[in-house]
């Protein structure tokens, strides 16, 4: 997905929003990062099958990257 | 007299139209192959002569003199034996044909006139529709293959005689057809199942959202923890391909020899696990011609890189540019060639070289950080999922 349709289909709301830009800021995430935790973010909203992204999608997705970091922390 | 047949040859992964022109002409009985041929090509000579001859015909008299046009492309393989000894033939006037323009020929001839299996017919075959030719004469192995596309008559060839006699029109040869919506329909049956790895919830979830959204992933725990044995059957829970998707995987594969005889589509997502001491040119694809790679074979699968520390370090920062953009460009002194190499990586590692826990393990720290410093951060980085196993 291109930045566009990351846009278009990986929106947030303000809360999920605000919890997404403190883990990029604690776990020192790359905007690189940032895009593909809003990509598994998605894959698990859809495996839920829930329209849109919540919290507890995109806590999922940081999770995902989070144990690696603190292997290599 | 000159004859013109049409054959083709695979440059990446899709092929261009060459021209087989045979000249029959006076004076001492010599072959000559121009149009840069390369050593298999230019050995077509000896092999069709015999073929020729074996095959009850006669061997041309005179000068014959091969041009493979494009004459600045290097020519390579064998695959350019049948047309030369049907070109041999009409120019030597043993038969008539009018369909010589209407049919793109490949095959590599055996000394008794048997016509061998080559690589890339599928391209091959592709390259015929969009050029709008009738059909292709293929090896009765690769016909299959060749049958996928649409609008072709595909003709399963086995020996230099029939060639000639459907070419004449005195022999019926039916055309190959395979039903493409039976080949995806068959589901093979698994003998490796996801359920069979026992516990690891939190891993197979992750896996399951990396086989969804197509993530990449990365399996960190002890040794003996399944992560192999995960890895492996992770292909048994991913989305099936999709026919443009089959036939593109199927276009690889074909141009590095790895179809079946009679094999006609890839069916299943290629999942490829290169050992860790494959080289760059093996991962990436390379050679002194440009040829696609394990990450090319694995497009629209899965590459899995077990004991991903293991692997040489310039090795692996060579895959970030694949994993980011899906496709990979080689350059070499022959040419530079962009090959699709969209995968889903999945790796494996342990958390200390001794592979146990990092409480437990009895290598010291430093030791440790080399250990996992062997993988670069911007890898890392482009890794979505990463994911603990534990010892059940």
């Amino acid at each position: 997905m291109g930045t566009r349709e990351l846009k278009a289909y990986c929106a947030l709301d303000e809360a999920t929003m605000e919890l997404l830009k403190m883990a990029m800021g604690e776990l020192k995430l790359s905007a690189r990062a940032y895009d593909r935790i809003l990509k598994v973010g998605r894959t698990i909203a859809d495996l839920a099958g829930s329209e849109s992204i919540t919290s507890e999608h995109i806590s999922e997705a940081i999770q995902y990257r989070s144990l690696d970091r603190q292997l290599w922390a | 007299m000159l004859a013109k047949v049409c054959s083709a040859a695979v440059n990446g992964i899709e092929a261009y139209p060459v021209e087989v022109e045979v000249n029959a002409g006076w004076g001492d009985t010599l072959v000559v192959i121009v149009g840069l041929p390369d050593a298999a090509v230019k050995e077509s000579r000896d092999r069709v002569s015999t073929a020729i001859t074996n095959s009850g015909f006669k061997f041309p008299m005179g000068r014959t003199t091969i041009n493979l046009a494009p004459a600045d492309v290097k020519k390579e393989g064998p695959s350019f034996d049948l047309p030369i000894a049907i070109g041999m033939l009409a120019a030597s006037e043993q038969f008539v044909s009018d369909q010589l323009e209407n049919f793109v020929m490949v095959g590599e001839l055996a000394l008794t006139g048997a016509v061998r299996s080559v690589k890339g017919v599928l391209p091959v075959a592709l390259r015929a529709q969009a050029d709008d030719k009738v059909g292709v004469l293929v090896p009765k192995d690769n016909a299959p293959e060749a049958a996928v596309v649409k609008g072709l008559q595909v003709i399963p060839i086995q020996n230099l005689r029939e060639a000639v006699g459907f070419l004449e029109g005195e022999a019926r040869i039916a055309p190959t057809r395979v039903d493409i919506m039976k080949l995806f329909a068959h589901s093979t049956e698994d003998e490796l199942d996801f359920a069979d790895v026992k516990g690891q919830e939190s891993v197979k979830r992750a896996l399951e959202i990396a086989a969804a959204g197509g993530h990449n992933a990365l399996l960190i725990g002890p040794p003996g923890t399944g992560k192999s044995m995960l890895a492996k059957r992770l292909p048994t829970i991913l989305p099936p391909l999709i026919l443009e998707e089959a036939l593109e995987t199927t276009k690889i594969h074909s141009i590095v020899g790895l179809l079946a005889p009679g094999q006609a589509l890839v069916t299943q997502r290629p999942f490829r696990a290169p050992h860790h001491t494959v080289s760059d040119a093996g991962l990436l694809g390379g050679n002194i011609n440009p040829t696609p790679g394990e990450i090319s074979l694995a497009h629209h699968g899965v590459l899995f890189l077990d004991e991903l520390p293991e692997f040489k370090r310039n090795v692996l920062e060579t895959l970030r540019q694949p994993v980011e953009e899906g496709r990979v460009t080689i350059s070499r002194a022959a040419g530079s060639m962009t090959f699709p190499s969209q995968f889903m990586l999945v790796a494996a590692m342990n958390p200390t070289p001794d592979g146990k826990p990092p409480g437990e393990s009895r290598c010291s720290p430093r030791e440790i950080q080399n250990y996992l410093n062997r993988i670069s951060g911007p890898l890392l980085d482009r890794i979505e999922n990463g994911s603990r196993a534990n010892h059940a």
